[in-house]
C-alpha cells in the first residue's frame, strides 16, 4: 500500500462536530433516548398494521410457558439515574500502568477510590463481607518461580491488611462474615488458570485456624460461593471429580456433590439464597430459582436477564445486597490473539475494553456500563453500605 | 469544590475541542447514524464531566474506547433506524473551487467507506482519521496489533480498489 493513498485519505478532514452538541453536553444531561419513528406515509402505516396483525396471530396461540416474570426493558439512562441514588457500592479489580489494584466506586461508577496502591502486589478477585466492612482478595506477588497468588483480608477502606493463606484463590465469605472459604492452588508454580485448584478450606477470622473440607477429593473448582444457610458450597467445576464442566452444589459438611445442570459457569448465589445468577455462556447472564432445601438441590425457572452478541462477553456476575441489581464484567472477546491458555475472564489477565456494568435484575437487557475507559474492570463485587 | 468542577469542565472542553470531530466521525461510522453518534458523544462527555478519571494514559485512546463502548451499548440497546448521513468530511476550503473538489472527494470516499466490512471500516477510520498509532488503535478495537494491521490493510486495499485504484 503506498503512503500516497493514505496521505490523500488523511487530507480529508472529519466534519466539524456541531457547537450545539457541546452546549447539550455542558447542560450535563445525557442524551434523550431516540426511538426510531415510523415514516408517516401510507405505506409505512399499512406495513406496521400488517406486522401487528401478524404478531397478534403469532403470539396469541403460543403454548410455550413463560419462564419468568421479567419486566419490560428499561433504558440505560433510567437505570443510571436509579444507580445515582443507590447507597451500596462496588469493589472491582482494574489495571493501570501495568499494576492491578482494587477500586471502590459508587454504583453509578463515580467516586472511584484506589484501595490498594501497591506497586509490588497485584490485587485481584475482591469479595466484600456481607456486612460491607471487610474485603478478602487475591494478591499476586513475587516474580519468576517465586510468583504466588496468596489471600489477604483488609478493611473496606484498604487498611489493616492481613495475609490469611498462601497459594490460594477464589475466596468467599460465610453469611455471618466470621469465616472465609477458599480453594488451594493445585500447583506450587503460579498459574492464572482459575480452575487449577485442589480442595476447599475455611479460615476462621477470630481464631486464625484453617480447616479442610471433609471431602479431600475436591478439585478443579472455581468461583466458590457459600450459601447463606451455611450448608452448601456452589462453584464451577472444570474437568474434575467426574464432571466435565458445570455448576455444582457441594455439601459444606458432607461428601455430597450435585450437578445443578446449568450450562455455563461462575455462579453467584443471591443474598437470600433463593436465586442463582451465572454466566449462561459467554454472552448472557442467566438467573435461576434455587431450592437448597431439597437433595439434590434444584435450579429451575432459567431465564436470561442480559443477552449480548459476539464479540461482547459477560462474566463475573454478582448480586447486589438487596437483589435488585447484578454487576458483571462486560467486554470484547479477544479474537485472533495468541492467548497461550490465558483468557480475559481469568483474574489478573488483562482484558482491554472490559468495563464494570450493572443490570436491573427484574428486567431484560436493561444495563449500563458504569466504567468506560476499558481498563480491565473485572470481578465487581457489591459492598453493603448501611 | 466549585473550583474543581470548573477546572474539570474546562479540561473536558479542551478535550472536546481537540478530539470531537474525529470522535464524531468514528461514532458515525460505527453506528451508521449521525444523530445516534452525537448522542453517544454527548453521553461520554457528560459522564466525563460528572466523573473525571483519575489519570489517563492517552487522551485519544481513552476517548475512542469510551465512545466505542457507548456506541456498542447504543447499538445493542436500541434498534437504530437507518438515517441519512450528514457528510462525514469537512468540505470547507479557502478557494470555492477547491471546496467543490474536496466535497466531491469526500462524497466518493464516504460512499465506499460505508460499504466496507464493519471491522475494516473501523480500522481505517481509527488509523487515518482517528490519528491513532497502531497500538493505540488496536487497543481501542480490542484486538491484537497483528489482527488490527490485517484489518487495516484489508480495508485500505478494498477502499483503493473500490475507488478505482486511484487516490481520492
Amino acid at each position: 500500500m503506498t503512503m500516497d493513498f493514505e496521505d490523500h485519505l488523511a487530507e480529508l478532514r472529519p466534519a466539524r462536530a456541531p457547537e450545539a452538541l457541546w452546549d447539550r453536553i455542558r447542560s450535563g444531561k445525557p442524551a434523550d433516548r431516540r426511538v426510531p419513528s415510523l415514516r408517516k406515509d401510507a405505506l409505512s402505516i399499512a406495513a406496521a398494521a400488517m406486522l401487528l396483525v401478524a404478531l397478534y396471530f403469532i403470539l396469541l396461540p403460543s403454548p410455550e410457558p413463560t419462564p419468568a416474570a421479567l419486566g419490560p426493558q428499561g433504558t440505560a439512562e433510567e437505570l443510571l439515574q436509579q444507580l445515582k441514588g443507590y447507597r451500596h457500592k462496588l469493589v472491582t479489580e482494574g489495571i493501570r500502568d501495568g499494576h492491578w489494584d482494587l477500586y471502590l466506586l459508587s454504583a453509578d461508577g463515580t467516586s472511584v477510590v484506589n484501595l490498594t496502591k501497591t506497586p509490588d502486589i497485584d490485587e485481584v478477585y475482591p469479595k466484600v463481607s456481607p456486612d460491607g466492612t471487610k474485603i478478602v482478595f487475591c494478591g499476586d506477588e513475587g516474580t519468576g518461580d517465586q510468583k504466588a497468588r496468596n489471600l489477604y483480608v483488609m478493611d473496606i477502606d484498604g487498611k489493616n491488611r492481613t495475609k490469611i493463606a498462601d497459594n490460594s484463590r477464589e475466596p468467599c465469605w460465610s453469611h455471618d462474615g466470621t469465616k472465609v472459604a477458599f480453594l488451594r492452588g493445585e500447583f506450587d508454580k503460579f498459574t492464572y488458570s482459575d480452575f487449577a485448584t485442589k480442595g476447599i478450606f475455611t479460615y476462621d477470622l477470630a481464631t486464625g485456624q484453617t480447616r479442610q473440607h471433609p471431602n479431600k477429593k475436591i478439585e478443579h473448582l472455581y468461583t466458590l460461593n457459600w450459601t447463606p444457610d451455611g450448608k452448601w458450597f456452589v462453584a464451577t467445576v472444570h474437568g474434575g471429580m467426574g464432571f466435565k464442566h458445570g455448576i455444582l452444589a457441594i455439601e459444606a459438611e458432607g461428601e455430597g456433590i450435585y450437578d445443578l445442570k446449568l450450562s455455563g459457569c461462575r455462579p453467584d448465589v443471591s443474598p437470600d439464597g433463593k436465586q442463582l445468577a451465572w454466566g449462561h455462556g459467554d454472552y448472557a447472564v442467566g438467573v435461576a430459582d434455587l431450592d437448597l432445601s431439597v437433595v439434590p438441590p434444584l435450579a429451575t425457572n432459567v431465564r436470561n436477564i442480559v443477552e449480548t452478541k459476539d464479540p461482547m462477553e459477560t462474566y463475573h456476575v454478582d448480586w447486589s445486597p438487596d437483589g435488585k441489581f447484578v454487576a458483571f464484567s462486560f467486554g470484547p472477546k479477544m479474537k485472533g490473539k495468541s492467548l497461550k491458555g490465558l483468557l480475559p475472564e481469568f483474574p489478573g489477565v488483562e482484558a482491554p475494553g472490559w468495563n464494570c456494568t450493572v443490570a436491573d435484575a427484574s428486567k431484560k437487557n436493561t444495563f449500563v456500563q458504569i466504567t468506560t475507559d476499558g481498563k480491565s474492570w473485572k470481578e465487581p463485587d457489591w459492598a453493603f453500605v448501611k | 469544590m466549585e473550583q474543581t468542577l470548573l477546572m474539570d469542565a474546562l479540561r473536558c472542553e479542551q478535550l472536546w475541542r481537540r478530539h470531537a470531530d474525529r470522535l464524531l466521525l468514528y461514532a458515525t461510522t460505527v453506528l451508521s447514524d449521525r444523530a445516534a453518534a452525537e448522542d453517544a458523544l454527548q453521553n461520554v462527555f457528560v459522564r466525563l464531566i460528572a466523573a473525571p478519571p483519575e489519570d489517563i494514559d492517552s487522551e485519544a485512546g481513552y476517548l475512542f474506547r469510551a465512545v466505542r463502548n457507548e456506541a456498542l451499548n447504543s447499538l445493542r440497546s436500541r434498534r437504530l433506524a437507518a438515517r441519512a448521513y450528514s457528510p462525514l468530511f469537512d468540505d470547507v476550503a479557502e478557494d470555492p473551487r477547491e471546496s467543490a473538489e474536496i466535497r466531491e472527494r469526500g462524497k466518493q470516499v464516504e460512499k465506499v467507506l460505508l460499504r466496507l466490512e464493519a471491522e475494516e471500516r473501523e480500522a481505517v477510520v481509527l488509523k487515518i482519521w482517528g490519528d491513532l498509532s497502531m497500538p493505540e488503535a488496536a487497543a481501542v478495537a480490542g484486538v491484537s496489533e497483528k489482527t488490527f494491521e490485517h484489518r487495516y490493510y484489508r480495508g485500505l486495499a478494498a477502499l483503493k480498489e473500490k475507488l478505482g485504484g486511484t487516490p481520492p
